[in-house]
């Protein structure tokens, strides 16, 4: 037993120090660079040491720690887990034995090698850039590779772009300052990738494995009264806490920060102040002309729609919404946007653009700017070989010499009478080019199914559903313990049911109606498939709300209640869980229109538009979000309790204790790492397709690795006793949200900067 | 029951609320739009009544003007399109044939993207491959200034094999360096109001290896510069300008500098109240006197003899019924002799000659020294015609045809600020707005075109291009050969980015400026400038009128 304790406590130091050693890494990065940061941090011999010291401890002391009880499918999981962990440390060490990595600078013409097996040759190399701006857009490389019997491939590195070649992997790592060469990186490891792949599949499995059993309510050494509490004894304890919170809060002051429908609000306006700048407003043309505008047909995104639809999304990309307002309260529609860019193109240029931190975004909104108003996405006519813009209208040899000419002319007319005041002119010509795309162009989508997009464009915008759903969803978690007060909960009850039942009934709608319009199902790229996402999501919740009877049902016999047990989501009432399932949805709803904001037009970040990108960022951001949820109850918690947790302490009283961490709380932390786990992982799975490498410890990936060991400990409370004490572990809650809030914002601030070419 | 019935409110109420969240403006289509006609100011037809274009997109300045419509060219008009932006081959025969044996692009296309200004020249390699790189390089003696003789005025970087190129154009290199000081700010890289600004040159070095028989030649102490392109839109209408009123501008610009209000004078194009340097074509045409209009250097004429005209036969090297000979080096046989003695040139000049003349129609290419037949043909001065007078008719008129954008945002009370302004503090005196044509007589030095009816014409519009056709010195670092430059036409430079998607404005001679600013300012980068006393003006304008000037100039 002896054994036993020192390895429990030395894997858990090592642990510890390994966390220090990856914080430390950052900092060393950030002083002497990232070459120095690899050797001297992350993959020093002792680095290696301790990763492996620690992974003998844990595994030693995790197959005593199991033997003892009954193992089932959650021990089977909690072994998984940690196994799974072990292998892609495994993988990552033969990656560090086995593997080569290194760069290759080559001139344009010049030939390098690495091994004997192949020579390579820059055969060209060229930088494109963002249309109108200095703002790189892409960094293409083509290079021939000879092996040694004479055969020649041809190949082409670009961003995101990896070459393969007989299990060579290369990447753009930098180009020569006069655009005549480039260092290539290179990355030969077949073996690494494999086994790293088989961790990641077998934790994947496991964590599915430990969210859907059943948890063990004591471990052996507890005595049953600790473990089993009956129904009214839970009751009690809740309504306990919540009465002390609630007197705490009309105590303090700070109770107006508290307060949740306030944390709430100013959740909800963080999230919005981006779209609160506006400016000088331009005059707009008349609706009725920019309506008829709107009714054009145009390819757009690969396929014929109404011109309406492209506008809303050049609008969203530009303005954050399907509409812009103005400083002066002048609101335009997407048509009136579109309409203005095209006609009136300087005037718009002092419209103030969405900004966003990253450089690369803004050049993207520009670009866009610049192609609505240099007609290169308006692509409204039409030949035999298919669409093309207004600039190219006229140069077309196969047309008759009228239609030629009407092409040539049509929007030249619209554009003379717009700035001569001649609206109803205007309004007739754009008619009349209606007329001529139904009367000479093919395959145009028929009259009901273009006006069921045309509704689309002003019903289909889901960002207030988000911010809806997030809503609802904190509201419901911070309100946990609330339920106890009869007619509140009926309240809460009232509105938690319909905005699920409301919501999903809308997404349905908004689904179906897609369908009908695009011909496919809505499931082609990360904007759809999140927003399928979100429905699958408000389908669970709105049958756990529609099911349920009674809200502070316990051991309740609701239909609601055996789909909670399956996921193991079975809180003190299932409106938790539909809470929950709120937040996932909000989440997937903000993603999607993330993503829905970057519309294709142009094509400029293929990769960018993967779903597996818009998982990995929605599942991140819903681990955030749990942790952050974390972070408030525990410091209402800490705040409202203080009194009662000190006399807890003094009595000695620990683990199940009254105010001591709740299983609504495991829970939350419980799902919170594992989302934390399955993004990191998805995001290694996504970096390995575009950039050759599946981990390359950027800060920003080191950081959420932090996140998650730091959070991984109070998991651990069972081996931890000192986190079944209320007070340390409420802190340490608190204060590992810092390392959350490091990832997401400290890290662009402090670290960020060093990897922009990546 | 009840408890259905409690749900089914439930989702009725929160259904409104959740649409009005949801819900976004809708316009009501049945409404009918109204006309608000309004007269606009004339300046807003930058090229008259005839020569203006209405729709802002990329291709603005490819647009042809109502005369073009009126005298029912437009077939040609889009044929002369095609000669323009279409690339030419090096077969002997067939449309757009030609190209070589050395050409400086292939393409007009090349240097005049989307028909306007070339854009801005990056840092680094000098890629004349690139479509939109419209800069020619400027090989001339260090100390006078003079063109070298040793390659031609605009120097070829490419040739069909066997040739070889007169200069190896991967060798280029392109810096661009940061000017330090500004005489008009008083050495301050900052407005008064602390906005920064910064003025960057390019430098080019060109290695005496690059340069094509550089071990034979005697090349001198040469320095490189870039000259850029403009736009080709509006030629037409500044061609109908009479000859008169660019003399009356010349007097009167001369009075200006007896009176001390310019700092330079070029004597050798005006002097005492008279018009000296005439232009004149004796080769195909009868040597007619003519008043020059265009290019940086003021060498050409009325347009059909212009740089246009030049550029399709001299760029390409695609020779035409009056010009059937090549454009090679000043000195006229350098390149010539260099190729003649090249043995790589040798062995491969048969089997190219057997495809330029199948027939052997020209003995003197076939004799049995290859050197000589690869001196003779290059200095051949009837070489098969390689474009044909209906084309080059075609392209011409095309040239002529093509329309200004209107002026944006006439109504913008900055832009109209922004033109009392630019009169104020003395830009519009070299910049001078508008013109007013004449009956435009087609005047032609090659005496090509002889009647009024070839073209598309323009009588008696008012145009506003901003120029005063007359040359003027900016004494520039590393400015233009000579540093006598035109004054450039402003119109329709504000849509540059817009229309071509270039990072900058790629304003002035070799597109140092990145925007009108950074133009502005070059205007008095030295005390000795002409346009130093308006640039200090400008410098100490306050910050709303001097965003009103840029934002004319950029409207115009």
């Amino acid at each position: 037993m002896k054994t036993l304790h020192y390895l429990r406590i030395s894997s858990f130091s090592l642990m510890g120090i390994l966390v220090g050693v990856l914080i430390g890494g950052t900092i060393v990065e950030q002083c002497c660079g990232h070459e120095a940061a690899v050797r001297y941090c992350y993959a020093a011999p002792w680095t290696i040491a301790l990763w492996f010291a620690a992974v003998m401890c844990g595994g030693v002391y995790l197959w005593y720690y199991l033997r003892r009880g009954v193992f089932r499918l959650r021990e089977a999981a909690v072994a998984g887990i940690h196994f799974g962990f072990a292998v892609i440390l495994a993988g990552a060490m033969c990656t560090h034995l086995f593997g080569e990595e290194g760069s290759l600078s080559l001139r344009v013409g010049e030939s390098g090698r690495v091994t004997t097996d192949w020579t390579m040759t820059l055969t060209d190399f060229r930088v494109l850039y963002y249309a109108g701006t200095a703002t790189p857009e892409d960094y293409v490389s083509t290079v021939r590779m000879e092996d040694a019997q004479g055969s020649v491939t041809e190949g082409e590195i670009a961003m995101n772009r990896v070459f393969r070649y007989r299990g060579w992997r290369f990447y753009q790592s930098s180009y020569d300052a006069d655009r005549g060469g480039c260092t290539l990186r290179y990355t030969h490891d077949p073996a690494g990738i494999g086994i790293t792949y088989a961790g990641y599949a077998l934790l994947l499995l496991s964590m599915i494995g430990y969210l859907c059993s059943r948890e063990r309510m004591d471990n052996g050494a507890r005595t049953k009264d600790n473990g089993q509490i009956t129904f009214g004894e839970q009751k009690a304890r809740t309504m306990d806490t919540s009465f002390q919170r609630r007197r705490y809060l009309v105590l303090s002051p700070l109770s107006l920060f508290l307060s949740p429908s306030h944390l709430v609000l100013c959740l909800v306006s963080l999230f919005l102040c981006p779209s609160l700048m506006a400016a000088a407003a331009p005059v707009p043309v008349q609706a009725p002309v920019a309506e008829s505008f709107g009714r054009l047909y145009v390819e757009y995104n690969g396929r014929v729609c109404p011109m309406s639809t492209m506008a809303a999304d050049v609008c969203r990309k530009l303005y954050g919404k399907p509409y812009y307002k103005a400083e002066d309260g002048t609101q335009y529609t997407a048509n009136q946007v579109l309409t203005g860019l095209l006609f009136d193109y300087e005037a718009w240029c002092d419209v103030p653009l969405k900004h966003s931190r990253k450089a690369r975004q803004n050049a993207e909104r520009e670009t866009i700017r610049r192609m609505a108003g240099n007609g290169a996405l308006c692509r409204i006519w039409q030949d035999a070989d298919g669409w093309y813009d207004i600039n190219d209208a006229g140069s077309n040899e196969v047309l008759s010499n009228d239609e030629r000419l009407f092409q040539m002319y049509a929007l030249q007319y619209v554009a003379s009478d717009l700035a001569h005041g001649n609206n109803i002119g205007a309004n007739e010509t754009l008619k009349k080019i209606r007329e001529y795309q139904k009367q000479h162009f093919r395959d145009l989508p028929g009259e009901r199914r273009f006006a069921a997009e045309q509704v689309w464009v002003m019903f289909g915008y889901t960002l207030p559903l988000a911010f809806v759903c997030l809503a609802v969803s904190l509201l419901l978690l911070m309100m946990n313990y609330e339920l106890g007060k009869r007619n509140y909960a009926f309240v809460l009850r009232w509105v938690t049911t319909a905005v699920c039942v409301l919501l999903w009934a809308f997404l349905t709608a908004m689904l179906v109606w897609r369908w009908y319009i695009s011909g496919h199902v809505p499931m082609s790229n990360g904007h759809e498939t999140m927003q399928f996402l979100a429905w699958v999501c408000l389908l669970i919740a709105s049958t756990l709300c529609i099911t349920s009877r009674r809200p502070r049902l316990l051991q309740g016999r609701g239909y609601g209640n055996g789909v909670l047990e399956t996921c193991n989501l079975k809180h003190e009432t299932p409106y938790t869980s539909a809470g929950c399932l709120l937040l996932v949805a909000g989440m997937a709803l903000l993603v999607s229109n993330m993503s829905a904001s970057n519309p294709q037009i142009s094509h400029l970040m293929p990769v960018l538009q993967s779903p597996l990108l818009s998982l990995h960022v929605s599942v991140i951001m819903v681990s955030y979000a749990l942790f952050a949820l974390l972070m408030l109850q525990s410091v209402i918690a800490l705040l409202s309790a203080t009194k009662h947790l000190t006399s807890n302490s003094v009595s000695g009283q620990t683990a199940n204790s009254a105010s001591g961490p709740t299983s609504v709380h495991m829970r939350l932390l419980r799902i919170g790492v594992c989302c934390l786990t399955a993004g990191i992982f998805l995001g290694a799975v996504w970096a390995n397709m575009s950039w050759g490498r599946y981990w390359g410890w950027d800060p920003k990936e080191v950081w959420a690795l932090i996140t998650l060991l730091v959070y991984a400990f109070p998991l651990h409370s069972r081996m931890l006793p000192f986190f079944r004490r209320p007070r340390v572990f409420y802190l340490y809650c608190v204060l590992a949200f810092g390392a959350v809030l490091f990832t997401y914002f400290g890290v662009n601030f402090l670290l960020g900067g060093m990897h922009a070419y990546q | 029951m009840q408890y259905n019935f409690l749900n089914l409110s439930r989702m009725g109420l929160l259904g409104l609320a959740a649409l009005c969240v949801a819900c976004n403006p809708i316009e009501k289509p049945n409404e009918e739009p109204t006309n608000t006609e309004e007269e606009m100011p004339d300046w807003y037809y930058a090229g008259g009544k005839l020569g203006t274009t209405f729709l802002v997109t990329s291709n603005a300045f490819e647009q042809p003007t109502a005369s073009v419509e009126n005298a029912n060219m437009m077939e040609s008009f889009k044929a002369g399109e095609a000669l323009f932006e279409k690339m030419f081959m090096s077969n002997a025969a067939g449309t757009r044939g030609g190209l070589g044996p050395v050409y400086v692009r292939s393409s007009c296309i090349h240097c005049h993207p989307n028909y306007g200004h070339g854009t801005s020249v990056p840092e680094g390699r000098y890629n004349t491959g690139e479509i939109g790189n419209g800069t020619l390089l400027v090989i001339a003696d260090k100390t006078t200034d003079a063109y070298k003789t040793w390659v031609a005025g605009m120097p070829q970087l490419h040739a069909v094999a066997p040739f070889k190129a007169p200069i190896d154009e991967s060798q280029i290199t392109v810096t661009w360096k940061t000017a330090t000081a500004c005489a008009a700010s008083g050495n301050v890289m900052a407005f008064p109001d602390g906005t920064p600004f910064e003025l960057r040159y390019p430098e080019v070095t060109l290695p005496a290896e690059a340069i094509y028989g550089h071990e034979q030649l005697d090349l001198g102490d040469y320095t490189v510069r870039l000259e850029n392109t403009i736009g080709i839109y509006g030629t037409g209408l500044t061609d109908a300008i009479p000859e008169d009123s660019i003399i009356a501008q010349w007097a009167r610009e001369e009075k200006a500098y007896q009176a001390g209000y310019l700092k330079h004078w070029n004597s050798a194009m005006f002097e005492s109240g008279v018009y000296k340097n005439w232009y004149t074509n004796k080769v195909q045409g009868d040597g007619t006197p003519y008043v020059r209009r265009y290019t940086y250097a003021m060498s050409r004429g009325p347009l059909l003899d212009a740089a246009g005209a030049n550029a399709i036969w001299n760029i390409t090297n695609v020779t035409r019924s009056d010009r059937r000979y090549h454009y090679l080096d000043l000195a006229g046989t350098t390149y010539a002799t260099l190729s003649s003695q090249d043995p790589e040139v040798q062995a491969g000049f048969p089997a190219y000659i057997e495809k330029i003349d199948p027939q052997h129609e020209h003995a003197e290419w076939f004799t049995d020294d290859v050197a000589q037949n690869i001196y003779n043909y290059l200095t051949s001065k009837d070489l098969p015609v390689e474009m044909t007078d209906d084309e080059y008719s075609d392209l011409m008129i095309w040239h002529r045809g093509l329309a200004v954008p209107a002026v944006r945002g006439v109504k913008d009370e900055a832009v109209k600020r922004g033109r009392e302004v630019f009169e104020q503090i003395g830009c519009a005196a070299c910049h001078r707005p508008s013109w007013t044509t004449g009956s435009d007589q087609i005047q032609d030095p090659n005496k090509f075109f002889t009647r009024n009816n070839d073209m598309p014409r323009y009588p008696y519009q008012t145009i506003w291009p901003y120029t005063d056709f007359v040359q003027h010195k900016l004494c520039m670092e590393n400015d233009i050969r000579t540093g006598w430059c035109r004054t450039t036409p402003l119109w329709g430079r504000g849509l540059h980015r817009k229309i071509t998607g270039d990072a900058y404005e790629a304003r002035m001679h070799d597109t140092r400026a990145r925007d009108a600013v950074e133009a502005i300012m070059w205007h008095g980068y030295s005390e000795e400038s002409d346009a130093y006393e308006s640039t200090v003006k400008f410098y100490n304008l306050p910050k709303a009128d001097r965003e009103a000037v840029v934002k004319f100039v950029n409207a115009i």
